[in-house]
């Protein structure tokens, strides 16, 4: 009786431990391998002004941008600090301006391209998901190399940085590490050699789907409704179906998404609202053939129904 | 029969409210619908799609103007909710920011009327100030639904 009773202990001890341990190993960050392939030789000036486009296509300072610049002549201050409430809890975007004490200023490019694609930070942590990494996840290394020039171009500030205010488990980043094993590259699958530009630009610069594709509970995008349009994560506002569906863009020609998103307003006249103003603020400055590569990308999905 | 009156005081304050509520939210629909049509005919004007006729253009910035003006009155308390309402609950906890928006959306068109451009070069850049509005104040205040 008794050497039973101790075996059964025995045995669940082994198996809670056995979890524990499981969930150490998925949780604990991995050392990817990664390097930047054909390293831009060129001028660094035109590297930083290369920079500068992807930087507004990524829309970095729409969450970075702690200060608002006067102008649009003057360079961002990527300060952070912004607040972004979700049903996770509270965000705060960091300080990436290049101050080496409170920005991004001490990073080198590798430690750069690892927060970008993998979500790592320098201290090999994880970041949370609210920093689109699993679109940026497929950026070209040239690319990296201008958004590093450019970013580090940029006039530093010494803010510091906040901490968020996350629900428990969310507390601990190592809980993000099952995050990542869930939420399945949208992209990687049916990443081609020569990945069309305007693909390229809203599914990974541009991190369209991180708000147009709607997630699960856990905040796992569905790659099933990719663009099907879904509701914010802070549950008040819709993000629309951008596929051809009748809720969608179906009766959006090439040219009225491009006029959508240089003016802002739609072809009924309806006018932009939301997070989706500082999106056309950004691309005001993109060459127009980058956004009718973004609309020609757009017109090719086929109908999905969001709402089933 | 006292019984009765206040009954009908209690109607009257509950539904008599809810019908004000109402109210306010068909008007400030009707008010952005009466701004929308008359954007969809001044934008392709801006851009050279259609041709530019001065007079039209005042006349119908006029007509934005004046549903302008008392747009920020279409907001009471009570009205947050309802009839397909995309007012952001940002109107009223920031109020004062809102009426600043509102202030500024009429104050440009009145800037844009006085002026009544008869080229398009002049009209031109006072239209871009006046729909500068537009995504300013919904990137706060409006929710889509």
């Amino acid at each position: 009786m008794n050497s039973s009773y101790y075996k059964r202990l025995c045995f669940a001890f082994f198996l809670v431990a056995s979890i524990l341990f499981a969930l150490f190993l998925l949780t604990t960050p991995t050392n990817k391998k990664f390097t930047i392939k054909n390293v831009p030789t060129q001028d660094r000036n035109l590297s930083i002004k290369a920079g500068e486009t992807l930087f507004k296509i990524g829309g970095c300072g729409s969450c970075h941008e702690g200060i608002e610049s006067k102008s649009d002549s003057e360079p961002p201050i990527l300060s952070g600090g912004k607040i972004f409430k979700t049903k996770f809890g509270k965000f705060y975007s960091p300080n990436i301006s290049p101050d080496k004490e409170f920005g991004i200023g001490g990073w080198t490019l590798k430690e750069f391209s690892y927060s970008l694609k993998f979500g790592l930070s320098p201290n090999n942590e994880h970041y949370y998901p609210a920093f689109p990494y699993s679109s940026y996840n497929q950026l070209k290394s040239n690319d990296i190399v201008d958004l590093y020039n450019y970013i580090m171009s940029l006039p530093s500030d010494q803010s510091l940085n906040k901490s968020h205010e996350l629900i428990f488990p969310l507390s601990n980043r190592r809980i993000i590490g099952l995050w990542k094993i869930l939420q399945p590259n949208h992209i990687s699958k049916n990443i081609e050699s020569g990945m069309a530009r305007g693909k390229y630009l809203v599914n990974v610069l541009g991190h369209c789907g991180e708000c147009h594709t709607p997630r699960s509970f856990l905040g796992i995008k569905q790659n099933d409704k990719w663009l099907a349009g879904a509701r914010l994560l802070d549950s008040k506002s819709f993000a629309p179906n951008l596929t051809n569906h009748k809720d969608g863009l179906k009766s959006w020609t090439q040219e009225d998404i491009v006029s959508y998103l240089k003016t802002g307003f739609t072809p009924d006249f309806d006018s932009v609202g939301g997070p989706m103003v500082s999106v056309v603020e950004n691309l005001a400055v993109v060459p127009d053939h980058d956004l009718y590569s973004i609309a020609q990308y757009l017109k090719s999905l086929s109908p999905i129904d969001g709402k089933k | 029969m006292k019984k009765i009156i206040l009954i009908a005081i209690c109607y009257t304050l509950t539904f008599g409210n809810t019908f004000a509520n109402e109210k306010a939210i068909t008007d400030r629909q009707a008010a952005m619908k009466t701004i929308r049509e008359s954007v969809k005919i001044l934008f392709p004007m801006a851009k050279g799609r259609s041709e530019y006729d001065g007079f039209l253009a005042t006349s119908l910035l006029e007509d934005m103007l004046e549903v302008a003006k008392p747009y920020k009155t279409f907001f009471p308390k009570g009205s947050e909710l309802g009839w397909d309402t995309e007012a952001a609950p940002t109107i009223w906890s920031n109020r004062s920011e809102f009426d600043i928006a509102a202030d500024q959306f009429v104050s440009d068109l009145e800037i844009a009327i006085e002026f009544a451009p008869e080229e398009l070069k002049e009209f031109q850049p006072l239209f871009k100030k006046v729909t500068s509005n537009c995504g300013n104040c919904h990137e706060t205040f409006r929710i889509k639904k």
